[in-house]
């Protein structure tokens, strides 16, 4: 499967409800374009990066963590010092993990961002 | 102390049996240079490898705290949930079976695992030059059910 229909299935996924008016509003892209696309049409850079965009909601750190941070402050406020230090302990073994996949530097700019 | 990851672990290991240089840790261990690239200075940093020559090695003279990191209880155990995860991954290597057992079965079972522990521990040594990446993952064990999910709860 190519990037193009791999991003176009994830948006399927993520909007099954989308009409090509809503994607065409969600990813700034013209309607009779997101038509085109969704028919085979090949994508530009820029279309593909839109619809990552809508996918992963890149454009907005926050909201992509959101669950994340309701979970941890859940956990902080009702695990006890053991849970809490078996869950740091996971996730700083993921964070070991990033580094070893995306380089130290990727960690760096995540947080930059996020900040 | 998050530990050694297993790509982590993998690259101690190969560098423990001779000091390398890139191309034969990316020959030995099979991974890509950009993986081997971030791990070899995260490992660096951290100071369990040392440069040596132009190539890499491991630091022999391990604070007590590192040597934990590489080799202790918990860090083995972590590294155990790692493999286990890798086995799992898409073509899944690992064979999970609930059965209910008389005590004669589970005698037997048990005399097959020992079997198992016996023939993977008194294996010979690798062949000189015998490449880290093909070594072979063995994962064995059984208990009963309450008892594994008594040893889970008590963790919890």
């Amino acid at each position: 499967m190519n990037l193009q229909s791999r991003i176009l299935r994830e948006y399927r996924e993520l909007h099954p409800r989308h009409t090509l008016r809503e994607t065409s509003k969600l990813t700034g892209i013209q309607l009779t374009r997101v038509f085109r696309l969704f028919n085979g049409h090949a994508m530009k850079l820029e279309e593909y990066e839109r619809f990552h965009r809508a996918v992963h909601n890149v454009s907005d750190p926050g909201a992509r963590a959101g669950g994340f941070r309701r979970a941890t402050e859940e956990m902080a406020r009702n695990f006890g010092p053991r849970e809490l230090e078996r869950v740091t302990a996971q996730l700083e073994r993921q964070l070991s993990w990033h580094r070893c996949l995306h380089g130290s530097d990727s960690l760096n700019q995540d947080t930059a961002h996020t900040a | 102390m998050s530990g050694i990851t297993t790509v982590e672990r993998i690259v101690l290991e190969s560098l423990g049996q001779s000091p390398k240089d890139i191309p034969r840790l990316m020959a030995d261990t099979r991974l890509e240079l950009r993986f081997l690239a971030n791990v070899l200075h995260a490992l660096t940093l951290r100071g369990f490898v040392v440069q040596d020559g132009a190539g890499y090695a491991c630091n022999r003279h391990l604070a007590a705290a590192q040597q934990e990191e590489v080799d202790g209880a918990r860090h083995r155990r972590e590294e155990a949930l790692e493999l286990v995860g890798g086995l799992l991954g898409a073509e899944n290597r690992l064979r999970v079976h609930k059965a209910w057992m008389t005590e004669k079965d589970r005698t037997i079972l048990r005399a097959l695992l020992k079997n198992i522990e016996e023939f993977v521990t008194n294996l010979p040594a690798p062949p000189k030059g015998a490449a880290t990446h093909t070594w072979s993952v063995v994962v064995w064990g059984e208990d009963q059910y309450g008892a594994v999910l008594d040893r889970m709860l008590g963790e919890a």
